[in-house]
């Protein structure tokens, strides 16, 4: 059962290398064999390069710690990615439920991820084992760290298969790997700044200590027991050791009975998908929202309430209602605003890392007229304007690159209703409302308490007004690649890390990011002007009115070039992927 | 009316020189085996895929030189083509009331009797993407309504949808059609064709075998019988094999 089961996943990966877009495929599962042959020797030779130093052993907790957990959240936040290890597929075979969890089990052993743990695992035994009995404690280590990675990873996608077969959990697993890889992101960005702020071996230290009492709490935990047993056999303290590798196994043996229990669970019930909403009293309640809409304009006066009516009922505020509601609800959009912390948290950094050209200052036109590419020069404190500019150029970019792609082949229903370019360029600027009410508020709110902690509101006044005008020149230029270079979007179930479809993706995104150097140089007349009247002050006015009408013109084009090809992009992103 | 409509799809051939004309107040049937061609040629129709070759015209407009006239005297509700799926029934229809440049009253008005009628009234915060395959089709059919377009387009509005949403669906576009108007829909349903429509068009491979009145296409037979004999497949096709079938020996 076990054979036929690893045949089973093979035989689809084959399948899906074979399928439509497999060449795509192909490549990407070259690249991660590639990456997994070279992150296997580094992360071994890495780990077995800490043998003999002191904190060996706590690099050893951690890192089985770390693996466990790795394992534990990675299927949860892919949906648990894998057709083979589905029970609710195999529901309808004659197999009891033993049969299916030793093939399950086989299934999930079968890749490319047990290989990398596996051997990454053996680092951190050569780096504490100091014995050769030692050594035999640590295989039987990394041998029960696989199974409780695998047992684990299994208890819990299958516990919760339910809830990631449905709509709303899927929903919740893209926006939960969102969070990570920001998680990581920011890690990362903290990481470096501690390190390159401090004194090296101040860093080094601090490193090792924060590994130390890491290690204090995660060798309490079945993972971090079973890698203290290596440090135990070197030490010679078997009973101990055996005691820890005991504790190991014990759990490996209570997640396989919990994943038992959870696979017969699946099996006899009904799949849990996505319930239906309650429906009582939900007529009172649309007729009440209708009211309330209508008195919400009573303060205003005859012709104000008309116009304000009027406005209300324009087609770029029906649509940038549409897509604020899409912000709301649908997990890529919302992927879309966790993105959109990415120049947050680099104007973070700009403004703590990078302390300055020092926008305030009188000197600070001349940096930033010099602006092509240094990062904010040492003198002075202050804002600097890089961080700003560049987190305002993403900003645009990712409120506005490929319009189109998420609404899908949904997007005939605004093309049916479009009958003039004047329509479509309202849609336009209806979606680049939408993405301006979220980003605007959040630059304002970061550059407000980043100038009140700073003490440099005219600094922070400028670098707000240059994210914006960087905002709006992006906005530009990725709305006309939107239309000339629409991409779908899939909602894609399988991988939460997906973006867009094979070959037209990789093209649009090429251009999205050449789109950045054309924005950039559309900020050119913003730049000579600062340069040339050696001041600021008048890019507080001037420069977010630079960005809107730079996204105006951007919207024209873009408007006038789309309504010619409205049935090709719609059939563009209508196709399956 | 459609003329001389082409379209290819790499080396497919999907549509080969379709030639419609649909009478005014008519309710006209598109019927076909799958891959005929009825998506691509309603799609072309629509002005949702423009043809290669050919060209249609609504009421005298011209599909793809006069947009302005055609899109707000058609009603479409395409298959295989998603709603914005996030938003619910009620909101769908309001953001496209909007689009339509309905007044506000209006559309609050057709939206409210357009979801009772359809039985879609208890759901109206559930979002689309949580609805089942009739309440789609049927909000959809609202949608496409919801204008009060002179010319209905339907591509498969009955596929997957249960006997009590079939009903709804087929009362609210007889009510339709007595009105005047003009529908043109493709279904499987051979039998909810000939029972629905007074006018009927079988496509196969990309072109029109036959088109005219019911009555003139069955010629006293089924439109199953007609329909059979036109496309060329024979009903004992396809049993001379299996013989292994019924056996109770696994």
């Amino acid at each position: 059962m076990a054979r036929l089961f690893v045949s089973l996943k093979l035989r689809l990966i084959a399948g899906v290398l074979s399928g439509p877009g497999g060449g795509a495929r192909l490549v990407g599962l070259i690249i991660a064999i590639a990456g997994a042959l070279c992150i296997m020797p580094v992360g071994f030779v890495l780990l077995a390069a800490q043998h003999g130093k002191p904190d060996a052993a706590s690099v050893a907790v951690v890192v089985f710690t770390a693996f466990a957990l790795g394992w534990l959240v990675f299927p949860v936040a892919t949906f648990g990615t894998d057709e083979t290890l589905d029970p609710a597929r195999l529901a309808l075979l004659p197999l009891r439920p033993a049969q299916l969890a030793r093939g399950l089990f086989a299934a999930a052993l079968t890749g490319i991820g047990p290989l990398v743990t596996t051997v990454i695992l053996f680092g951190a035994v050569a780096a504490v084992a100091t014995s050769p009995a030692a050594a035999l404690v640590g295989i039987a280590a990394v041998a029960i760290e696989v199974g409780l990675c695998v047992a684990g990873s299994r208890a819990l996608v299958t516990a919760l298969s339910g809830m990631l077969r449905s709509r709303r959990g899927r929903d919740l697993g893209v926006v939960v790997s969102g969070l990570i890889v920001l998680l990581i992101f920011a890690v990362n960005l903290a990481i470096q700044a501690s390190v390159l702020g401090g004194p090296r071996s101040g860093a080094g230290l601090a490193v090792g200590g924060t590994m130390r009492s890491v290690a204090a709490v995660a060798r309490l935990a079945p993972p971090g027991l079973t890698a203290h047993a290596i440090a135990d056999a070197s030490a010679g303290r078997y009973p101990v050791a055996a005691a820890e590798l005991g504790a190991g196994a014990a759990t490996v043996l209570l997640l396989v009975w919990a994943w038992t229990a959870a696979l017969h669970r699946v099996l006899e019930n009904p799949d849990a998908s996505t319930q239906q909403a309650s429906r009582g009293g939900r007529q009172a309640a649309a007729a009440g929202a209708t009211v309330a809409r209508s008195s919400r304009l009573a303060w205003m006066s005859g012709p104000a309430r008309r116009w304000a009516g009027r406005a209300w009922q324009s087609r770029a505020l029906t649509t940038a209602g549409r897509e604020l509601r899409y912000y709301r609800r649908d997990p890529r959009r919302k992927r879309q605003l966790v993105s959109l912390a990415m120049p947050v948290l680099w104007i973070l950094l700009g403004a703590g890392a990078f302390a300055g050209s020092g926008l305030g200052g009188p000197g600070g036109a001349a940096r930033v007229g010099g602006a092509a590419g240094v990062a904010g020069s040492a003198a002075g404190a202050g804002l600097s304007a890089w961080p700003a500019i560049g987190a305002g150029l993403f900003a645009g970019l990712f409120s506005s690159a490929n319009q189109f792609g998420i609404d899908g082949s949904a997007a005939w229903i605004p093309f049916a209703a479009t009958s003039r370019w004047q329509d479509l360029r309202d849609d336009l600027a209806g979606k680049s409302l939408a993405g301006a009410v979220l980003t605007v508020p959040v630059f304002g709110l970061l550059y407000l308490v980043l100038g009140a902690v700073r003490q440099d509101g005219r600094g922070a006044a400028i670098a707000f007004a240059l994210a914006i005008c960087a905002c709006g020149a992006s906005s530009a230029v990725a709305t006309v690649i939107s239309v000339l270079l629409p991409v779908p979007v899939p909602e894609r179930r399988s991988s939460a890390f997906g973006g867009g479809g094979a070959g037209q993706g990789c093209l649009a995104a090429v251009a999205t990011f050449a789109g950045l150097g054309v924005a950039l140089a559309l900020m050119t007349p913003v730049f000579v002007a600062w340069a040339m009247l050696h001041s600021g002050a008048w890019l507080v006015v001037a420069g977010p009115a630079y960005g809107a009408a730079a996204a105006w013109a951007g919207r024209l084009v873009a408007a006038r070039v789309g309504f010619r090809r409205l049935p090709e992009m719609l059939a563009v992103v209508s196709r399956a992927i | 009316m459609a003329a001389n409509l082409w379209k290819r799809f790499g080396p497919t051939i999907a549509v080969a020189g379709v030639h419609l004309q649909v009478p005014a107040g008519s309710f006209f049937g598109l019927v076909g085996p799958n891959g005929a061609g009825k998506t691509t040629a309603l799609s072309m129709m629509t002005g949702l895929l423009r043809p290669d070759a050919g060209s249609v015209w609504i009421h005298g407009a011209d599909v793809w030189r006069d947009p302005v006239a055609v899109k707000a005297a058609i009603g479409v509700l395409p298959e295989g083509l998603r709603l914005f799926e996030r938003l619910s029934g009620p909101e769908l229809l309001r953001y496209l009331g909007r689009l339509r440049k309905l007044d506000r009253e209006t559309t609050e008005a057709r939206a409210r009797e357009l979801l009772a009628v359809l039985d879609l009234a208890g759901a109206d915060r559930a979002l689309i993407v949580d609805y089942s395959t009739g309440m789609r089709k049927k909000i959809a059919l609202a949608a496409a309504l919801l204008h009060n377009p002179r010319v209905l387009f339907l591509d498969e509005p009955f596929e997957g949808v249960d006997p009590v949403a079939a009903r709804t669906i087929r009362s609210v576009l007889d009510a339709y059609t007595q009105s005047g108007s003009t529908v043109v829909f493709s279904s499987h349903v051979l039998e909810l064709v000939e029972s629905l429509c007074d006018r009927v068009a079988v496509m196969s491979r990309g072109q029109v075998l036959a088109s005219g009145p019911v009555e003139q296409i069955t010629a006293g037979r089924s439109l199953q019988d007609a329909f059979l004999a036109l496309v060329g497949a024979s009903a004992a096709e396809g049993t001379a094999t299996l013989s292994w079938l019924g056996s109770s020996s696994a």
